[in-house]
């Protein structure tokens, strides 16, 4: 946990004070996820983690979740969090805050605003890419979203790490806060809200960030439409060599609609049968996957691991999705259509370190209108006055 | 057995194949190479960003972090290593775990007699004499994949997969002996029960076993399962009461 983290918690620990929020609702399915747990594959267990890591920065982001800068090659860099995230699947729960008010911010696409009521029934809307407070006995209902969205407080959801991470292997209850995926009276612990108002950074991240997840028309009264085509950058195998020529041509000119069968796991893409050079050729001796491998088994339907995936497998792997886009799996919904492109190792290094150029260059603008960094205090005048977009590519 | 390739798993893990079949020999190398690649790890900056050294039945896998790390230098990094090792590993641990196959425990036991054309009770017999060895941990956290079972009791794994497993089941599929760490579907005969957490988030080492480990088996009568699966449920076990020790 970073310096300015540790003294957050002395400050609420020297006030005695606690928060934590109440599940009222769960929504669909919401759990708590941070940057993974890495290291333990050998033990067969997942890395599991965030299904879009850079959406749920963004939310760290909000709420002044920031690590101290570091210097990279002479620069300085901003790093990403690593606190944990509440991550949210197509609804949204409901939470009502406790014991003192708390700092929240969702980022990612809501159908609508998000509800916050207070103790006398009023309500008011909360839209996403902006941080708020919840005062004890308010309640917030997030609602439905176009797919993956993150709720971040500030100073990270608290619950104990498990084997170094809080993040929740859904599959086997591993690191989940209470088992499983959260359920209805469930509580977070968390950190009382210190005074930073971020309420007007709305825009110009989301607009950025929209960008790169490849959203289509994001506009800023926040109509939008998800993307119903998907370009997916994956690299070839390690098992292209038990395709048939012709399945292999099909994999890169059409699109395989993904199905309703969809978890942190994985993803089911629909589509005319691949077919292996045999039938001896439908399994593999089980060896390592990684988030991303996109396997094929004997029915020839495609598989792409995500990030719950198990750490073995023995079916061919026809392409594995790059590092730099398995977050655009993570918002593609039921219907839509992935076409995936075929690039090398150099392309592949490339796509990643032009994503994380775009994340230094949003950060770092965030991290200059933040003075004392240590309360995560804002210089609102500064912050009207700076030009956000400068830095800030649009390119996707 | 000094043949291998060099494969990448997209931008985030290579895997390096020493075979493509399942056997004893391929299994020793497998291990050899994983453990020199773990040791070279504090040794060598090549291999500073690897985060995890995976083994398959005939394979190695390294993943490391894209962002951070010189796939080529990695790359020549575990080709000589793959080149210098040999093929004897360091043994790995050997354990003797309890094991119940009353059939109210273990629904395919039945099964396994008729098909080894044995008593319960000579079926058992031969499952105490097993050395069975770890050849991969995966499939779920603490899985392991235990290659040694013999002909006589080798069983194809079920046409249908059950929905669901109870926890801790020992099964049989082919040649090979697992354990159920999680209730979860599976398609293996379900052939007995052990009261052992194969796998601990709490623990030091959450899973028990480990590649290059080595599994005996304990048979126990119902009362005493019973016994031990209070005692391992009220964590009251060290694990270490599991090693077999040196006569």
């Amino acid at each position: 946990m970073g310096e300015r983290q540790s003294r957050l918690r002395r400050i609420a620990g020297d006030a005695g004070v606690k928060a934590w929020v109440q599940l009222i609702q769960t929504g669909l399915s919401s759990s708590v996820q941070d940057r993974g747990r890495k290291g333990h594959r050998s033990a067969g267990m997942a890395v599991s983690g965030y299904l879009d890591a850079r959406l749920a920065d963004c939310a760290n982001a909000l709420v002044g979740n920031l690590e101290p800068s570091v210097e990279l090659r002479g620069q300085s860099a901003a790093k990403a969090s690593s606190l944990a995230c509440l991550e949210m699947v197509a609804l949204g729960p409901s939470i009502m805050a406790r014991g003192a008010p708390v700092k929240l911010a969702i980022a990612g696409e809501l159908l609508r605003p998000a509800t916050l009521t207070d103790e006398r029934g009023q309500t008011r809307s909360v839209p996403a890419w902006q941080s708020f407070v919840l005062q004890p006995g308010q309640t917030l209902a997030v609602g439905a979203m176009e797919s993956v969205a993150y709720l971040a407080v500030q100073g990270g959801w608290d619950v104990a790490p498990v084997m170094g991470s809080r993040s929740t292997h859904v599959r086997s209850g591993v690191g989940a806060a209470h088992g499983y995926t959260l359920k209805a009276g469930d509580t977070l612990p968390c950190l009382p809200a210190q005074d930073l108002d971020l309420a007007k950074l709305a825009s110009p991240w989301r607009a950025c960030f929209a960008h790169a997840v490849g959203l289509a028309g994001a506009a800023a009264d926040g109509a939008k439409r998800h993307a119903s085509e998907w370009r997916v950058r994956v690299m070839p195998g390690p098992q292209e060599d038990h395709f048939d020529a012709a399945s292999l041509t099909r994999f890169y000119s059409e699109g395989f609609s993904v199905s309703a069968e969809r978890d942190r796991m994985g993803m089911r893409l629909g589509c005319e049968p691949l077919r292996h050079t045999s039938a001896s050729y439908a399994e593999i001796v089980s060896e390592a996957v990684v988030p991303g491998s996109i396997q094929v088994p004997a029915n020839g339907q495609p598989v792409v691991l995500l990030a719950d995936a198990q750490t073995v497998g023995g079916y061919p792997k026809i392409a594995t999705v790059i590092s730099a886009d398995l977050p655009l799996l993570a918002h593609a919904c039921t219907g839509a259509k992935l076409h995936f492109v075929r690039v090398d190792a150099q392309q592949a290094r490339a796509a990643l370190l032009e994503r994380e150029r775009q994340w230094q260059a949003w950060a770092l603008t965030l991290r200059e209108v933040v003075v004392n960094a240590d309360l995560g205090m804002i210089d609102t005048e500064r912050l009207y006055s700076a030009n956000l977009i400068s830095g800030m590519s649009a390119e996707p | 057995m000094t043949q291998w390739r060099l494969r990448e798993q997209g931008d985030s893990a290579l895997t390096l194949e020493l075979g493509r079949s399942i056997d004893d020999a391929l299994v020793e190398r497998v291990h050899a190479v994983a453990q020199a690649i773990v040791k070279a790890i504090a040794q060598d900056s090549r291999l500073r960003e690897v985060s995890d050294v995976v083994c398959g039945f005939a394979t190695v896998s390294v993943h490391f972090d894209p962002l951070l790390t010189d796939v080529s230098s990695l790359s020549t990094a575990l080709h000589e290593l793959a080149c210098s090792t040999g093929s004897q590993p360091m043994q790995g641990r050997t354990w003797r775990l309890p094991l119940c196959m009353d059939e109210r425990l273990a629904p395919d036991v039945q099964h396994l007699c008729e098909h080894a054309g044995l008593s319960a009770f000579e079926v058992g017999e031969r499952l105490q004499a097993l050395r069975l060895r770890v050849c991969m941990i995966g499939f779920m956290p603490g899985f392991a994949y235990m290659s040694g079972v013999p002909q006589t009791l080798a069983m194809p794994r079920l046409a249908v997969p059950r929905k669901a497993v109870a926890a801790r089941s020992v099964a049989i599929a082919g040649s090979m002996c697992g354990v159920y760490p999680f209730e979860s579907p599976g398609g293996w005969n379900l052939i007995g029960r052990t009261p052992v957490l194969m796998f601990d988030p709490r623990r030091p080492q959450p899973s028990l076993l480990a590649a290059a480990d080595t599994v005996c088996w304990q048979l126990v009568g119902l009362e005493e399962y019973g016994l031990l699966e209070q005692r391992w449920a009220s964590g009251k076990v060290d694990c270490e009461e599991l090693l077999e020790t040196q006569v």
